[in-house]
């Protein structure tokens, strides 16, 4: 006895005796569901079945059929590739899980495996029926549709639960009464509180509350959510310090029981909320640095005095509705970095650029952007410092600062140094090739003159980054 | 070549040089965050192995490394997710790969996608400025991971997409009553629910009394388009922004000024 490394033959090669060829066939019905025997042209010449699987009357007119009509599409094209990859290779080719194109006899797949007979081409298929699995695996289909549907369904009503949520003045958060935890909060609720909506959601609600211990915090509120006419409750929000009343109010859902907290401020805490407002009202409008708030778009919305002097701009109506990118150097590029950075973090430091002014000059400035979330409306808030002054006064190696520090951050570590020098230079590449193009007014002798390259080398870098297409359309 | 490092350092460089060095980081770093750059294969890779693996396979882990490696959501949806099903595919056609195994990796692939789309609010900024599409997956259909990342990222570009799965005739009536669509995309997976698709828009088209475009998508749409150009649909397209761009808000006053 013998075995090979892959487990194939137990018997040593020549060991198996002469088998009648009536004995085979029962041999192959034995260890088979379904096995086709097929000429070389590809033609079905006899069926052989497992008496127990009842497949055998159901593939009963087969024999004499061509093979490509007893599978379905794209199962022929799995079969005839294979076949057409090993033409004369004798021996057991790969298995293939087929469906036929019957698919009301044979609705499930059927496993094959391919074996060349002889050297004339004639193969046989032995086939093993996979429906108890393709049986389970519809199950599976058909759980997942479900869950699919009822997801959408979700969505649908969690959009509804957002938008009522984040249009509502008054800030909310609900609370789990098991864990203490902030299961979720308006966008009112995260201002009020102090903190971006994701660094509190899951936070635990009594440490943004001062001198509140956990179980007292909830017990208190508990208390006042049971009672009929009860006060609501004062407290002092940690990080602003200022005082809130709560009014609790005490559900269920999914097992857990929920506080859904309303937020307000104290009569007192308004006015001094107010006297907050007169006093940025005021820094808007006399202060020396430029403020501008524009829409998630990048549409100015608001600006003050100072971006006008700044700008040279003559009227606040020459200024709103425009794009933000008119006042950039670097238009549109400069206002998308803005743009993705505060969308994805929330805001922007330190971006040094420069802004044009009304009369064809630009001014160096450095720039904070910060999204402002309100009732689920975007404003992005623009503190602009005229730079000029410092910059003339910083060395060059200075200039890399924290942005260009941050740019470095974001790729060590991220890639190998081997991969940012092979795309830094792709980009020195590019720009220079777009710079000597502009300076050559597109003349590609003169351009690759510029850059002491042969016109091929330079036609070849052109083809590479897609120039070339480009200037043609 | 002129060596600038020791000038750099102590500040003495020519700004040309220092800028130039600092704007080409910027573009880089700017093309990281925004996924410019091409698909990443050993992530490529290694959610393949995770979503053809068994069910202890760290799909977690592999979501930890792409937002580690800056791979925005969109991408994840677009790039990714696709590629990823492109392989399974291909291994199925291939047999390397059994259809059990295609099926459970596709769940974990709607998975990953449902996470990935998790923060797409497009339904949130209302408005008259944007599309509302009708996505379709005809009944039958085995697979809708296609249909479902084209939702994402139609939801990600601000559309508003009302998906439907499997839809009965009075469903669809029920919802082309009350919803006012811009278009109605149908995704179709397999050859063998052509029929299926033809009666599907001849009802759609009855039920709309050909006022609203209908766009066939999804894998058929590469494989058969000649067949599926017959079946009587508007547009014919595997492009998410072309078919876009078939019932955008431009179209819809198009068809109100010459309606």
């Amino acid at each position: 006895m013998k075995v090979t490394s892959d487990g194939r033959y137990l018997l040593r090669r020549g060991a198996l005796p002469s088998v009648p060829s009536e004995v085979m066939l029962d041999v192959v019905a034995a260890t088979c569901d379904l096995a086709i025997v097929c000429s070389a042209d590809r033609n079905v010449m006899s069926v052989i079945s497992s008496p127990n699987t009842g497949l055998g009357a159901k593939a009963a007119n087969w024999p004499g059929s061509k093979l490509e009509d007893i599978f379905d599409g794209e199962s022929w094209a799995k079969l005839k590739d294979c076949l057409d990859e090993n033409p004369n290779a004798l021996g057991t080719l790969r298995a293939l899980e087929l469906n036929h194109a019957d698919t009301v006899t044979f609705p499930y797949p059927v496993k094959y495996s391919l074996t060349m007979l002889d050297a004339s081409g004639t193969f046989i298929m032995a086939g093993r029926d996979l429906r108890a699995l393709a049986e389970v695996q519809q199950q599976l289909v058909q759980a997942q549709l479900a869950l699919e549907r009822d997801y959408e369904a979700q969505r649908e009503v969690e959009t509804r639960y957002r938008v009522v949520l984040e249009v509502n003045d008054s800030p909310v958060v609900i609370v789990s009464m098991s864990t203490g935890k902030i299961i979720d909060l308006n966008a009112a609720a995260a201002q009020l509180i102090g903190a971006p909506r994701g660094d509190l959601v899951q936070s635990p609600v009594a440490q943004e509350f001062e001198g509140r211990r956990r179980g007292e915090f909830m017990d208190n509120l508990v208390k006042v959510s049971g009672a009929v006419e009860a006060e609501p409750v004062e407290l002092t929000v940690r990080r602003t310090r200022q005082r809130v009343l709560v009014r609790p109010t005490l559900f269920r859902a999914s097992g857990d029981r929920l506080l859904l907290c309303r937020i307000d401020l104290t009569e007192r805490a308004k006015a001094e909320s107010d006297d907050l407002d007169v006093t940025l009202s005021r820094l808007f409008h006399v202060g020396v640095d430029a403020i501008v708030f524009m829409s998630a778009d990048g549409k100015i919305k608001a600006a003050n005095e100072a971006f006008l002097n700044l700008t040279d701009g003559s009227s606040l109506s020459a200024v709103v509705d425009r794009s933000f990118a008119d006042f950039l150097s670097r238009g549109t590029i400069d206002l998308r970095v803005i743009l993705d950075n505060v969308k994805r973090v929330g805001h922007l430091r330190h971006f040094a650029t420069r802004l044009n002014t009304d009369y064809s000059g630009q001014v160096s400035v450095e720039l904070s952007a910060t999204m402002l979330q309100d009732k689920g409306k975007a404003t992005i808030a623009l503190m602009i410092r005229d730079a000029s002054a410092a910059e003339s006064m910083r060395l060059p190696g200075a200039l890399a600062g924290n942005e260009g520090l941050r740019n470095v951050m974001q790729l060590v570590g991220y890639s190998t140094l081997k991969d940012i020098v092979a795309e830094t230079t792709e980009i020195i590449e590019r720009m220079c090739i777009e710079t000597a193009l502009e300076l050559t007014r597109n003349n590609r002798v003169a351009a690759a003159e510029l850059l002491s390259l042969s016109r091929q080398s330079l036609y070849v870098k052109l083809r590479k980054f897609g120039l070339l297409s480009k200037e043609v359309d | 070549m002129r060596d600038v490092g020791n000038l750099v350092e102590d500040g003495r460089a020519e700004s040309g040089f220092v800028d130039l060095a600092l704007e080409v980081i910027r573009r880089l770093a700017h093309m990281r965050v925004l996924g410019g750059e091409s698909l990443q294969e050993a992530l490529v890779s290694k959610l393949f192995d995770t979503v053809k693996g068994d069910e202890s396979s760290d799909l977690d882990g592999v979501m930890q490394e792409l937002r580690l490696a800056h791979v925005p959501s969109e991408s994840v949806v677009i790039d990714y997710i696709p590629e990823v099903a492109r392989r399974l595919g291909v291994g199925w056609e291939k047999d390397t790969i059994s259809f059990s195994v295609v099926t459970t990796a596709a769940m974990k692939l709607q998975r990953l996608l449902h996470h990935s789309s998790l923060q797409c609010t497009a339904d949130e900024g209302g408005g008259d400025s944007t599309a509302m599409v009708l996505l379709i997956v005809p009944m039958g259909e085995q697979h809708t991971l296609g249909a479902m990342a084209a939702a994402a990222w139609l939801r990600m570009k601000g559309v508003s997409v009302c998906l439907k799965i499997g839809p009965s005739p009075q469903e669809l009536s029920q919802m082309l009553q009350m919803h006012r669509f811009d278009g109605i995309f149908v995704s179709v997976g397999s050859d063998s629910k052509l029929d299926v698709c033809t009666k599907l828009v001849k009802t759609l088209r009855a039920l709309t009394k050909g006022a609203l475009p209908i766009v066939l998508g999804g894998p058929l749409a590469e494989k058969k388009r000649e067949q599926l150009l017959s079946v009587g649909a508007d547009s014919v397209t595997t492009d998410l922004a072309e078919a876009l761009a078939f019932v955008g808000p431009g179209q819809r006053n198009k068809r109100r000024n010459t309606g």
